[in-house]
């Protein structure tokens, strides 16, 4: 298993938590790359996966300007990866879940390995009650009240849980945006591991690629693709808000630098290793206006993957075109 | 002694008293009232003021403190008008110690040297950020050699883990370098995770060993240039007597009083709170509470 054991990402990620809580993210990386290193674990892993198998990703031909689409599952590398260093761990888990399927996956992945778990859910998921009469059911603690009645920030309050009892619990990672040194590595490493396959099936059907055209929100999932592409292969990340007044920031969430994308209600928060990159110029990132992107005229899809559509139609290029999309999700805020 | 951080605690002392640090939050909707806040604190007995400059995403904040920084950001205060406000402060109060309370995220986000800029011309003493990675990082961004040539004081914080390391261990060897470098004060936490507002606090045994412990490492790193204060989880008479018993110079509360003010409770019921808080700095005023 391949991860990146830096601190730093250029001018982003790091560790902007106190000194005194350094040491126990040390140990939590260490305990990460035992993990990454012992075949059983890994094995494990592929058994979980095995266990919560994902709609297998499915090209087909029409898309605009002669790309390829790609309709992809969710990436949950990082949530099933994180939650089974619980277990190896013999520790509780605690998750920040900003969307209905992370949630539920969280709670039924930690069912299947025994894994104690508390759930910090955004004001999205933390609304339906189909979701949380489901976590009842799955003996699942879950909190709704954080998100509704302070910031909307599930990963904010997970995060918190985690530092202030590091040896007693493993924070599960939905995505590679949030947290201090190595939350951000280990979240990164499991995502793209996950979307290795993806690249390898899209070459094996398609020879060479020229260009992939990523949707993206906080960049976990453009990040993971990135990684496994080749160098001399574009890389274009798709964002698209319907928030509005959104200025681009520098900031830390929960000790990890980057780009934040936020008005006065709203926090965006890119992940941190992508920026870097974006300023490397491996990546580049494309904003697309809600009204531009719903003209790309697809059901089910995700504004971003609409933006991603738009995107390929306005810009055609010379090569092989390969455009992600992803379902719609629910129970999100931006 | 020129700091007036230093002078302040030690003043408390010669008086037979802990300081007492309180913190000013921003009224999202008047800065006017945000300094008559601050006019009612120090009236009431308050030592060293600290100004919330709060940051966007504060994670390291409870829950009162994380709606006291969501309000002025929701209501469009920019931090230049905090700044502004911390310099009016300055100048109405030449002599109080004042202290930038925030993430290194808000430096970081603004800009390091126009963060320090705007802090040097409002004449802050110090600059209380709690995720500024000193030790980790070696102080890679240059605020701790910053404030020793400034004569400003980065404040420092002791998590109860590192207080009480056994020696050997990376957590003293980072325990000792933190008790060499600190100037001023440090804290040290009452609440693990350093939450504010927590409700969650060491017995009074765990925080004078933690006290005693930082101490003694201070003195045997050769630093008499340093107290300790006491920060987290502080509200009651009981906690300030904790906080005295302790051996600890100064202590700081805020989210107490601050969720008062987010109830609407008049200046002057707040300030009755802050103003029998003051009475029980007195090393002589104590609860005879002896349980914990």
């Amino acid at each position: 298993m391949e991860y990146c054991g830096d601190l730093w990402y250029g001018a982003y990620g790091g560790c902007f938590i106190a000194d005194a809580f350094t040491l126990a993210c040390d140990r939590s990386f260490a305990a990460f790359e035992a993990a990454a290193a012992d075949p059983a674990f890994l094995a494990e892993y592929e058994a979980l996966r095995r266990a919560f198998p994902q709609p297998a990703p499915r090209l087909e031909s029409d898309g605009p300007n002669g790309a390829c689409l790609c309709w992809v599952p969710e990436n949950y590398g990082a949530l099933l990866g994180t939650l089974l260093l619980s277990k190896r761990l013999g520790r509780e888990a605690v998750c920040g879940a900003r969307y209905a399927d992370e949630a539920l996956l969280c709670a039924q992945a930690g069912a299947y390995l025994g894994v104690k778990l508390h759930l910090f859910l955004g004001r999205g998921p933390g609304g339906l009650r189909t979701l949380t009469e489901q976590l009842e059911l799955l003996g699942v603690s879950y909190d709704v009240n954080m998100c509704a009645e302070l910031f909307d920030l599930p990963e904010m309050y997970a995060f918190q849980a985690w530092v202030s009892e590091p040896e007693r619990r493993q924070l599960v990672n939905c995505r590679s945006n949030v947290g201090a040194f190595p939350q951000t590595n280990i979240a990164g490493a499991f995502a793209a591991l996950e979307a290795k396959a993806l690249v390898e099936q899209a070459a094996a059907s398609l020879g060479r690629l020229d260009r992939v055209v990523i949707p993206a929100v906080s960049g976990s999932y453009a990040l993971a693709v990135a990684e496994n592409l080749p160098q001399d292969c574009a890389c274009v990340c798709v964002e698209c808000d319907t928030q509005p007044d959104l200025t681009e920031e520098l900031d830390s969430y929960c000790g990890a630098f980057t780009r934040v994308m936020r008005n006065r209600t709203v926090d965006r928060v890119l992940a941190p290793r992508l920026m870097k990159l974006v300023d490397d110029g491996r990546v580049r990132r494309v904003l697309v206006e809600p009204g531009e992107a719903v003209k790309a005229g697809r059901a089910g899809i995700s504004l971003q993957s609409m933006a991603a559509l738009r995107y390929c139609g306005d810009r055609p290029e010379a090569g092989t075109t390969l455009c992600l999309i992803r379902a719609a999700r629910w129970g999100a805020a931006t | 002694m020129s700091n007036r951080i230093d002078k302040a605690i030690a003043r408390a002392q010669a008086e037979g008293r802990v300081a007492f640090i309180g913190l000013v939050p921003i009224d999202p909707d008047s800065m006017e009232r945000t300094r008559a806040v601050a006019d009612m604190m120090i009236a009431s007995g308050v030592d060293i003021v600290m100004v919330h400059i709060p940051n966007w995403m504060p994670w390291m904040e409870g829950g009162v403190l994380q709606l006291a920084a969501r309000a002025p950001r929701n209501a469009g205060v920019t931090r230049e008008q905090i700044f502004a406000f911390i310099k009016q402060l300055r100048a109405a109060y030449p002599e109080v110690p004042l202290i930038d309370m925030t993430l290194y995220d808000t430096a970081a986000t603004m800009g390091q040297g126009r963060f320090l800029q705007l802090s040097a011309e409002a004449d802050v003493d110090g600059f209380d950020l709690p995720n500024y990675p000193l030790i980790r990082t070696g102080d890679r961004f240059g605020l701790y050699q910053y404030c020793l040539e400034h004569d400003r004081r980065l404040i420092l914080a002791i998590s109860y883990e590192l207080a009480t390391a056994p020696e050997g261990t990376p957590e003293y060897e980072m325990l000792c370098e933190m008790a060499r470098r600190a100037r001023g004060f440090a804290f040290v936490m009452n609440a693990p995770g350093g939450q504010s507002g927590s409700s969650v606090k060491l017995t009074r045994r765990e925080l004078a060993d933690a006290v005693s412990r930082v101490k003694a490492v201070m003195a045997q790193e050769g630093n008499d240039r340093c107290t300790v204060s006491i920060v987290c989880g502080i509200s009651s008479r009981e906690d300030v007597e904790k906080v005295k018993r302790s051996g600890a110079a100064s202590f700081m509360i805020g989210s107490a009083y601050v969720k008062y003010l987010q109830e609407g409770r008049p200046l002057e019921e707040v300030s009755q709170y802050l103003k029998g808080i003051r009475a029980m700095c007195a090393y002589g005023e104590g609860t005879g509470n002896e349980s914990d």
